[in-house]
């Protein structure tokens, strides 16, 4: 068999996650993949890694250019401050969000600006090491208690305050 | 004193009301002085006591409250030793074993912070989801750093019992702050005015910023002193003294909690002839959530034991009052 490509359609409307960590690129996409999509119609989502970014680099305060991760979302747009963007926010504040209609960018923010409120995540760990949720498995829950930078959250069930970090 | 039917469970002091408070204590001294009229009032009840981290005084005087009031309370464990936790098994897990087998309600103790509202938030879920159609209230019995709700409201019990009132009180709160759970009674105390705390302390075991935010926000009258010759001078203005033993079982398990361990040890002990040499308030008592370690008294000699100063006997008694007035209520209300 020789390889097989899937043929990826131009973006006329959807979503683009940029200059993500590389590493936090798997919690993006579980968020995306694992939620309830309108009609059960979960669009296509890619996700790349390896493109070079500055603003990676500055994000980690390095000079030069570091490895970025990408997350596309084909068809849909998510609302800011949804439970998703909340929980994508918390995962890696510092990405940029970019909505994109007509082939062009409409609107462009950093994930920390898309926060709301409570966030529910697996993805986000509470900082504190005595907390019930770093001994049991399930359910976390942190309400954000500013956007930030630094994005700041506070889990529900030990009220620790914590930063997330940022760069 | 629970207001809402869909949520009675008992998890943080903060919780509570002024109002819920003194309802609750009011209600506390009624049954204490006529506890045959509620000999039956938990018939057909069933509670269980998840203890995760040791107790005896909270773990025994729940059972003996919750059985002398006609409940079923022989399920649970005061200690993870020989369980199925040991194997593993998580605390939701348990729990909902526990509302298999009857319980109505389930008293938890925990070393980890959130560990009540945790079990109470996974079990009201199953609730609402329709896993299940029973409903099952978790009170905390002492959870992670902060928590031990029954203590704080047995310990206002107590001072409401020997003074007449909660308002205008003035004490001196000593020992280990940090880790002390028990010393977070100043915060529900607070909610009743005029009060005045002289707090005493090992630098290293310096009152938690967040009860000092409380209290400043509440503009209660509060110093911290962190000299332990200051004793003699403090005492004879006070109505009360509360002690909390140092919490060695919750420093850090490193060298620099050894280390604490014996910085800290005996930094402040009331003794008889402290007591002599002063001249206390009328109705003086000192306080403290027992056990006090012979070897390492931490806060008050054995000694105190046999004088009127002694508050913290009846305190310990009062704990099975309280917690039989809560059981009540919880069913109750
Ligand atoms: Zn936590």
């Amino acid at each position: 068999m020789g390889n097989e490509y899937i043929p990826l359609p131009d973006m006329e409307m959807g979503m683009n996650f940029d200059h993500a960590y590389p590493d936090r690129l798997g919690s993006i996409c579980n968020v995306l993949v694992n939620r309830t999509w309108v009609n059960g119609n979960t669009p296509i989502i890619t996700q790349a890694v390896g493109f070079q970014s500055s603003k990676v680099a500055k994000r980690r305060g390095r000079e030069g250019k570091l490895p970025k991760g990408v997350v596309k979302i084909y068809g849909m747009h998510l609302e800011e401050a949804s439970d998703v963007l909340t929980e994508i926010a918390a995962i890696d504040p510092g990405c940029t969000v970019n909505w994109i209609f007509n082939r062009s960018v409409i609107k462009k923010k950093r994930a920390f600006e898309c926060a709301g409120d409570y966030v529910e995540s697996d993805a986000i760990n509470c900082e504190n090491s005595d907390c019930i949720t770093n001994h049991e498995e399930g359910r976390k829950k942190y309400h954000i208690v500013s956007k930030g930078p630094p994005l700041t959250a506070r889990c529900h069930y030990c009220e620790r305050e914590f930063e997330i970090v940022y760069r | 004193m629970f207001g809402d039917r869909n949520n009675r469970h008992v998890i943080s002091i903060n919780d509570f009301s002024k109002d819920a408070l003194l309802e609750l204590i009011s209600f506390t001294s009624v049954m204490k002085s006529n506890p045959e009229v509620y000999r039956d009032s938990l018939v057909g009840w069933k509670a269980a006591e998840m203890f995760i981290s040791n107790s005896t005084r909270t773990f025994e005087s729940f059972r003996e409250a919750a059985e002398d009031l006609g409940a079923k309370a022989r399920m649970g464990f005061r200690s993870p030793s020989g369980t199925s936790l040991e194997k593993g098994e998580s605390v939701v897990a348990t729990g909902q074993m526990y509302r298999g087998y009857g319980a109505d309600v389930i008293i938890t103790r925990s070393p980890h912070d959130g560990a009540a509202l945790y079990l109470a938030d996974a079990l009201d879920v199953d609730f609402e989801t329709g896993l299940t159609d029973k409903r099952v209230w978790v009170i905390d019995g002492g959870t992670g750093n902060k928590d031990h709700s029954t203590q704080n409201m047995l310990d206002l019990y107590t001072f409401r019992e020997q003074y007449g009132k909660l308002d205008g009180l003035n004490c001196l709160v000593f020992g280990d702050l940090l880790y002390g759970r028990s010393i977070r009674f100043v915060l529900p105390l607070s909610l009743f005015g005029d009060l005045e705390v002289t707090f005493l302390s090992h630098p290293r075991l310096a009152l938690a910023d967040d009860i000092r935010g409380t209290l400043t926000e509440r503009g209660v009258k509060f110093q911290e002193i962190f000299d332990p010759e200051a004793l003699p001078d403090v005492l004879p203005t006070v109505d009360f003294v509360y002690g909390s033993r140092n919490q060695e079982n919750r420093y850090p398990e490193t060298a620099e909690g050894e280390e604490l361990k014996r910085e800290v040890r005996d930094f402040a002990v009331i003794n008889r002839k402290m007591m002599e040499s002063i001249k206390p308030k009328d109705g003086f008592k000192i306080y403290h959530a027992l056990p006090v370690d012979r070897k390492h008294p931490c806060i008050v000699e054995h000694e105190i034991d046999r004088t009127s100063y002694c508050g913290y006997i009846k305190e310990a008694e009062n704990g099975y009052h309280l917690r039989k007035a809560l059981l009540y209520r919880m069913r109750h209300d």
